[in-house]
């Protein structure tokens, strides 16, 4: 599972509102790893904004700048736990090209569509969540999702006022 | 990587008796700056640098990109350059740590891009004038193709095939210029009874499994592909033909159709490729 702190969600969202213009984006969530596989999870603590080319349709990450945004990767001992990018419009599925170009093929890994460029300040709930399974990626259903991917409290606080 | 990894960032060459040739084997080490994560790939020390590359992509769960960056970490020297090289004078010559790099690109889409209708007299013109440039020029004849009309949009170019052996033989390539130029030709390999698309047997070259590594990731050929109009129908799938976008496949700025810099002769040249070796595996069955 990927637990992704609330202050991380919340990055993710700030940055896609403030988005300058109708374009697609993309984020990465960056973590502690769980395991050596992506199904094990783990816990984001980096979000990592890459330098893309960003359209009304698409958006596109170079090789060159992949690995600009990786560096830090190897640096802390970090990995990349899940990407979450934007759509214009409701639908929040995968098209062909999110399933080919995904940041990674591994079983296991984690990619969430958000509608609207991110506008409205979704949640979970409001986003596709799809899981890259042995041959393809799948949506998860919505009852599925927090065995998979929970946004966990950064803040909890307890006392009496 | 774990943080119990992480606490380990020695460069890490192995050589053990194990498999290989040559008195051992050799492991590569590559961090994949795309997830983060570290393998580690082993090879025989006389197996060529492209066994390793073999070896990565296999792990990565993919073909190999063109645009693809796989580097030695220390020098940055490119390590494709070097694939026929023995992974064993690899190391002593040009990376003595066998450490690799390796990123590519990541992308993606919301879905089928925008295919307005164009004006079929001014689609026809253009796809006429751009094939008759290409002919003046005397280089399909040079190739053994030739053309013949079938209507105002639409052309038949009679396209020479050869595989890896040698063998030769010849495929028909219908040209549809209905969204001409503003977006590509619709390609289909078509048979000459009727000039409609076939799907499979003589007029359709072999499909190479998606296991193949030598598939070029560039080109797919699907037989019956389900489009978003539930129409399913032959796709010749790649950026230089309209059905790559009417099924709203992978589009890179780098390799997209951009009117006004590529032209049907972009899209016969890409046909020709894939009719050629080391692609081409002859018709199917």
């Amino acid at each position: 599972m990927i637990a992704i702190p609330a202050w991380a969600w919340k990055a993710v969202v700030d940055t896609f509102a403030g988005t300058a213009g109708m374009v697609e984006r993309v984020v990465f969530l960056d973590g502690v790893a769980a395991g050596d596989s992506a199904v094990d999870g783990g816990v984001v603590t980096t979000v990592t904004l890459p330098q893309a080319d960003e359209s009304e349709g698409h958006w596109h990450v170079s090789a060159h700048e992949m690995s600009r945004a990786g560096g830090h990767l190897r640096l802390y001992g970090l990995t990349r736990l899940a990407q979450v990018h934007s759509h214009p419009g409701p639908w929040t599925g995968h098209s062909s090209e999110d399933d080919e170009l995904a940041f990674s093929q591994a079983p296991g890994t984690i990619s969430i569509v958000l509608p609207a460029h991110g506008l409205t300040c979704p949640g979970l709930g409001d986003a596709g969540v799809h899981r890259r399974e042995d041959r393809s990626w799948r949506r998860l259903e919505h009852d599925e999702v927090a065995r998979y991917v929970k946004v966990v409290p950064s803040v909890l606080d307890l006392r009496y006022q | 990587m774990t943080l119990s990894d992480a606490k380990d960032f020695s460069m890490s060459t192995h050589e053990d008796g194990l498999g290989g040739t040559g008195g051992g084997s050799l492991a590569v080490t590559v961090d994949n700056e795309i997830d983060g994560r570290r393998l580690a790939i082993r090879v025989g020390r006389a197996e060529p640098v492209q066994c390793a590359i073999d070896g990565l992509y296999e792990r990565l769960g993919r073909g190999p990109g063109a645009d693809d960056s796989l580097r030695c970490a220390v020098s940055e020297e490119d390590v494709p350059f070097f694939a026929d090289l023995e992974i064993a004078e690899y190391r002593q010559q040009q990376c003595p740590d066998l450490h690799w790099l390796f990123a590519g690109p990541t992308g993606g889409a919301s879905g089928r891009p925008k295919i307005g209708a164009a004006d079929p007299e001014a689609a026809a013109a253009a796809l006429q004038q751009d094939l008759d440039a290409l002919w003046a020029g005397g280089g399909p004849e040079a190739r053994g193709w030739r053309r013949f009309q079938l209507d105002p949009l639409r052309w038949v170019v009679v396209m020479p095939a050869t595989d890896v052996e040698g063998r030769s033989t010849h495929f028909f390539v219908r040209l549809d210029g209905r969204r001409y130029d503003q977006w590509p030709p619709e390609v289909q390999f078509v048979e000459p009874e009727s000039w409609e698309p076939a799907s499979g047997g003589r007029w359709w070259p072999a499909s190479d499994p998606l296991a193949d590594r030598s598939r070029p990731r560039w080109f797919g050929l699907h037989p019956l592909y389900d489009f978003h109009d539930g129409d399913p129908r032959p796709l010749v799938c790649f950026a230089h033909a309209l059905g790559y976008y009417e099924a709203s496949h992978a589009s890179t700025p780098d390799v997209r159709w951009v009117q006004g810099r590529h032209t049907v002769a972009d899209t016969l040249d890409r046909v020709a490729e894939i009719l050629s070796p080391p692609y081409f595996r002859g018709v199917s069955r």
